[in-house]
């Protein structure tokens, strides 16, 4: 046999990757060019230097399907977390509108209890307003003012100390503004308890 | 006929600056403040000496069950209603022609139906004698145990006032 192999199967040769009749054929080829002999010897001279230097690769374990192996091996690696993870947020999930309850009731429970003073009541029944102290100023020297919310008497309270008392030579006979006073007012001054009423 | 036209140019000038100035939203009324002066007394009410009108009952009721403001007689010295506005201060002059007691007056917020805060001054005898914020609701008055007179003290009671319907 003389056929000249061709490249593919010479460089398959070269490595050592034929076998049988393919490896027959081309050895009684490469017997008639020592060039060729000479060359795998070198070749096969490189390969052991090499190998001799570097460790032999590890084939992969899971040739077929190597990618979606590797992803079920690590997902089978770490099962517990996950488990734990999703069991937690179960929980929390049941447990978010209970705690939500009871923090509600619990500050509802301590604004009760941090609520003091007297319970006002609004003598027209009208919704009860959130009592709110007044800043009060006293620019004049001398004068000074308390002020508070009175409960019985349903109002605001400013008591004024040490303003200077109208001279009783001040007379408001003169005073226009009662003229128009409301009919319901006058005829209230009928029931009042003060013995003197009206006085004219 | 220039004249006629320059004198009509000047009316409509007139009334547009009128017209504008009445137009002014800061004058608009949102609420009524009620200012009333009560002679509160132990002694003889005919001390005061002037003509007084009589306190509602439950005014009576109202301020006698304060310890601090309770006496013996009422009676009402003077009263005077002014529109609290948006954006401009209010003087109440309850016994007018007297300046003895004023009570000046501005909306602190914008009030509501139930409640009005008020920023609020009284003046006697034409001294700025106290300053405060209050909060005034439809039956919740402030009450200001104010200087002595004629063997008693005046009371300034500020409130909210009813709106008048105009009649028909």
């Amino acid at each position: 046999m003389n056929t000249t192999p061709d490249e593919t199967t010479l460089a398959r040769w070269l490595e050592d990757e034929l076998e049988g009749d393919e490896l027959a054929a081309i050895e009684a080829w490469v017997s008639g060019h020592p060039e060729h002999l000479a060359e795998r010897e070198r070749v096969r001279k490189w390969r052991a230097m090499i190998s001799g230097a570097v460790p032999a690769a590890e084939e992969p374990p899971y040739p077929d399907f190597f990618n979606s192996r590797v992803a079920q091996a690590i997902k089978e690696s770490t099962p517990q977390p996950a488990v734990a993870t999703k069991t937690r947020a179960g929980w929390i999930k049941f447990l978010m509108p209970a705690a939500a309850c009871a923090g509600m009731m619990l500050t509802f429970w301590l604004g009760t209890k941090t609520h003091s003073g007297p319970v006002e009541v609004d003598v027209t029944g009208a919704p009860k307003a959130i009592p709110v102290e007044p800043l009060v100023y006293t620019p004049e020297k001398g004068v000074e003012a308390e002020c508070f919310s009175s409960s019985k008497a349903s109002a605001t309270v400013i008591v004024l100390n040490g303003v200077d008392a109208i001279p009783d030579e001040t007379d408001f006979s003169g005073s226009t503004t009662m003229r128009g006073l409301r009919e319901k007012d006058k005829t209230a001054a009928i029931q009042m308890d003060n013995e003197e009423g009206a006085i004219r | 006929m220039k004249l006629w036209l320059w004198m009509s140019a000047c009316g409509v000038l007139a009334s547009s600056s009128l017209t504008m100035a009445q137009e002014d939203p800061g004058k608009s009324k949102v609420g009524m403040v009620r200012v009333t002066v009560y002679h509160a007394t132990n002694g003889n009410p005919k001390d005061a000496g002037v003509k007084t009108t009589a306190v509602p009952k439950e005014t009576c009721e109202r301020l006698g069950s304060e310890a601090l403001l309770r006496f013996k007689h009422y009676g009402t010295l003077g009263q005077d209603t002014q529109p609290l506005l948006r954006s401009y201060e209010s003087w109440a002059q309850p016994l007018k022609p007297s300046e003895e007691v004023l009570v000046r007056f501005d909306a602190k917020s914008h009030p509501t139906k139930k409640t009005t805060v008020l920023d609020l001054e009284l003046w006697l005898s034409h001294k700025k004698i106290l300053k405060t914020d209050v909060h005034l609701e439809g039956n919740r008055p402030l009450f200001v145990l104010g200087p002595e007179w004629r063997k008693g003290r005046l009371i300034i009671a500020v409130a909210l006032a009813p709106e008048t319907k105009p009649a028909p």
